[in-house]
């Protein structure tokens, strides 16, 4: 019975499902992620899929050489409690490399990180 | 897992679940049944304290466990830098343990209090202004779980169902330690009043057991349906058969209730003439085995709350087939098979039931049951199932981007071309010294396979190696790739009938790209979300009087909602900074123009054509390109009417999501 029960139910659940999100992803960037931007940005803009806890959730910003290049913490939005923006040193031409870790607000910590390039090859 | 987290939550529940089970018990349990026993009183006051106590002391380790999770950091520092003040003072986690800390204070004075009055008025308040601060301490719990960070309404069903899973977990188990304490005790006062008591005890409790058990089983059901969401995500990943496991204590735990409940309880009646002494120790000896299966759960809920849920994780199939509706729509034939036989099992079943449940014919009824049941069953299933790997419900994490999809192409191009052929119809030099010719992979039944076995025949081959397997080839996310240039592509030549006019027709999704104004930098899709997008390829000098044309007309085009993209098709990196009325023109990545002639065939089998004319696309607000102009086409978007018309029925289409790269399955 139980098979048959699964069997009929298989194809059900398997449709779909809610989408609860228990842990916050990356879910878009501005600059994108991988990215070709003509000119510098002044901000790098993380949404998530979650909310995130302001007091854990960080984000830096780095060089091709490993050299920091934002120019301060990075914050939490204080409607949008899912962005989190890192403000930006004046950035050159060149590849670099935004690295986030994030705490949801059910406690649950993420890491990631992507690039991005400023600047024709 | 962290081990230390995980033994800290389970104490936690447990202790937690026992402060609120005891004052369950003594305001709707043992106050009816056995208002006068003291001693009782006495010892479930001395376990309250223990509990409070437990629950005071775990629930700071599991705060301490979570700053350092949190920030990253070794314990010593997380304790010396202040960082669990961080976490109490600022969030969420925190909040909760702060409300619940104040709860825990006025427990400590209600318990003081309740084990000191003596009148039975007193008491009474006592033990229930002590439920009412146990339970809402237990309940709050779930404002720290997964159900705390969903959002809207789905959030507040998933909240609900938690909050009351809890306290329906507290209204059973932690009664279970009370109503041992009360059998035992009655086995040692042996007389009509304690076995009286017991008897009435034992009733309520197992009234109270079942509404605790058929809570627990629609609120856990709900909260499974939220965090594993499928069949594959229960069997496949850590967090389902964790949950698997949980179910199954669960049910040994009914068992034992329900030989209580039907067995035991009617012996404890002062009517039955037997031994009640027995009965009573049976059920004492159950309650404790009850409790520790309990203790087991909890265990596991201390596992499941640090596993990432069902839902986040590619789930591993374990079994060799899989069942498939597919074929049911194509063959009629097929389908009353299908049912007359699960009818004819059915039946089966119902005559199993019978047989266990009748007085009499009962063996016949069974015995035919089990031979209909055996006999039609497994037809439906053999019908239904198909070939399945341990990949099959694997879902793609990598979006249909254009970076994506000219990585596969470029994967595509040095690892399949030979056998695939160029355009993927199967007819690459090497297809003619094959045994079984390659699949033809713009053919519409690339769309009827899931994600994941393609990913595993991509990655370990099929027919027997005729096709090889690249795991050692390329990595997982290449794999994807590949895979989004494969639907990219079979979706363009699906596609290939596109026209000027804007239908309703399964339409490809457009493969999200970023972009850079003078004024910023966005993507593709954040603003086809806003309402809709032209997206425009030009070439110059012929281009021109188009552009200025768009230039015009694009007030008039944003008030309804159309946002212009324009890229060279040639050199998208240069935008035209002198041009000030042509900002609309924007720079993104060269591979743009390349993927997007995926979708402009001019019939399924002709070529893909070279990335160097004018043309342009409306993709509507969930991503799909909808329509595609090039200059000449009808009708003429060169005409601001006919334009703004194929908007307006870009606005009028219902809603569609995304499914496999813009192809919609019925």
């Amino acid at each position: 019975m139980r098979v048959t029960a699964l069997a009929l139910l298989l194809p059900i659940l398997a449709l779909g499902a809610p989408a609860a999100l228990a842990h916050a992803f990356l879910d878009h960037a501005t600059p994108g992620v991988g990215s070709v931007l003509p000119r510098a940005p002044a901000t790098v803009s993380l949404w998530f899929t979650q909310e995130l806890e302001p007091a854990f959730s960080t984000a830096e910003v780095v060089d091709r050489a490993g050299g920091r290049v934002d120019s301060g913490p990075a914050e939490v939005d204080r409607q949008d409690a899912t962005l989190l923006r890192v403000p930006l040193k004046p950035l050159s031409p060149g590849t670099y490399k935004v690295i986030w870790r994030v705490v949801s607000i059910d406690s649950h910590t993420t890491d990631g990180s992507f690039t991005f390039r400023v600047g024709s090859e | 897992m962290d081990a230390s987290l995980i033994l800290a939550r389970a104490v936690h529940f447990a202790s937690a679940i026992s402060l609120a089970g005891i004052f369950a018990f003594a305001v709707f349990i043992l106050r009816p049944a056995w208002p006068q026993d003291e001693i009782i009183r006495r010892r479930l006051l001395a376990i309250a304290w223990a509990s409070l106590a437990a629950v005071l002391l775990s629930g700071a380790a599991w705060l301490a466990l979570e700053a350092v999770q949190m920030s990253g950091r070794p314990l010593g520092e997380v304790l010396d830098r202040g960082i669990v003040g961080t976490v109490f003072e600022r969030t969420r986690l925190g909040r909760v343990w702060q409300f619940r800390l104040g709860l825990a204070a006025l427990s400590v004075i209600g318990l003081v209090a309740g084990s000191r009055v003596r009148s039975r008025a007193a008491q009474d308040l006592a033990d229930r202004t002590l439920l009412l601060l146990s339970a809402l301490s237990l309940a709050a719990i779930a404002w720290t779980g997964h159900a705390a960070a969903a959002s809207g309404a789905d959030g507040r069903v998933e909240l609900a169902a938690d909050a009351a899973h809890l306290l329906a977990a507290g209204a059973w188990l932690g009664g279970l330690v009370p109503l041992a304490l009360v059998l035992a005790a009655a086995r040692r006062a042996d007389g009509l009043p304690a076995a009286q008591a017991a008897f009435t005890a034992t009733r309520r409790f197992s009234i109270l057991g079942i509404a605790s058990v058929a809570t627990l089983l629609v609120t856990g059901g709900v909260n499974a349906w939220f965090l594993t969401g499928s069949v594959p995500a229960l069997l496949g990943t850590l967090y389902g058969r964790l949950l698997l496991l949980k179910l199954a204590l669960f049910a040994a735990m009914i068992g034992l209730a329900a030989i209580n409940r039907t067995r035991l309880t009617p012996r404890l009646s002062p009517a039955d003439v037997n031994d009640k002494r027995s009965a009573a120790r049976e059920l004492q000896r159950n309650a404790w085995l009850e409790a520790m299966l309990g203790v087991f759960i909890l265990l596991i809920v201390g596992m499941l709350g640090t596993t990432p849920p069902g839902l986040h994780v590619q789930p591993t199939w374990p079994l060799p087939f899989r069942l498939s509706l597919d074929a049911l729509s194509d063959l009629p034939a097929l389908r009353n098979e299908v049912i007359a036989t699960a009818l004819l099992a059915a039946i089966g079943l119902v005559a199993i039931a019978y047989g266990v449940f009748a007085r009499r014919h009962r063996r016949w009824a069974i015995l035919v049951g089990l031979a209909l049941f055996l006999g039609a069953g497994w037809r439906p299933l053999e019908l239904l199932a198909v070939t399945a790997y341990p990949t099959s419900f694997y879902q793609s994490p990598v979006p249909l981007t254009v970076s994506s999809i000219a990585e596969g192409a470029r994967l595509y191009a040095a690892t399949c071309v030979a056998c695939h052929g160029a355009d993927g119809r199967g007819d690459g030099e090497a297809a003619r010294t094959l045994p079984v010719a390659p699949a033809d992979l713009t053919a519409e039944h690339i769309f009827g396979h899931p994600d994941g076995e393609l990913f595993w025949w991509i990655r370990h081959g099929m027919d027997g190696g005729v096709m090889p397997g690249f795991a050692g080839g390329f990595d997982d996310r290449a794999t994807w790739d590949l895979i989004n240039f494969i639907h990219a592509r079979a979706a363009g030549v699906e596609a290939s009938d596109m026209s000027a006019e804007v239908t309703g027709f399964p339409s490809p999704a457009a493969p999200d790209f970023s972009f850079a104004f003078a004024a910023g930098s966005s993507t593709l899709r954040e603003q086809a979300r806003r309402g809709a997008v032209l997206l425009i390829f030009f070439t110059l000098p012929q281009s021109e009087p188009r552009l200025e044309q768009l230039a015009r007309w694009r007030q008039q085009l944003a008030g309804n909602g159309v946002t212009l993209i324009a890229l060279s098709a040639k050199d998208p990196g240069r935008g035209l900074d002198d041009r000030e009325a042509f900002d609309f023109v924007a720079t993104a990545d060269k591979e743009v123009p390349e993927v997007y002639t995926l979708y402009e065939r001019q019939g399924r089998l002709a070529p893909q054509p070279p990335a160097a004319s004018h043309r342009e696309f409306l993709i509507d607000r969930e991503g799909h390109l909808r329509a595609r102009w090039r200059p000449g086409d009808q009708p003429d978007w060169d005409e601001l009417a006919n334009l703004e018309r194929q908007v307006s029925r870009l606005a009028a289409l219902p809603s569609a999501p995304i499914v496999h790269a813009g192809h919609v399955h019925y």
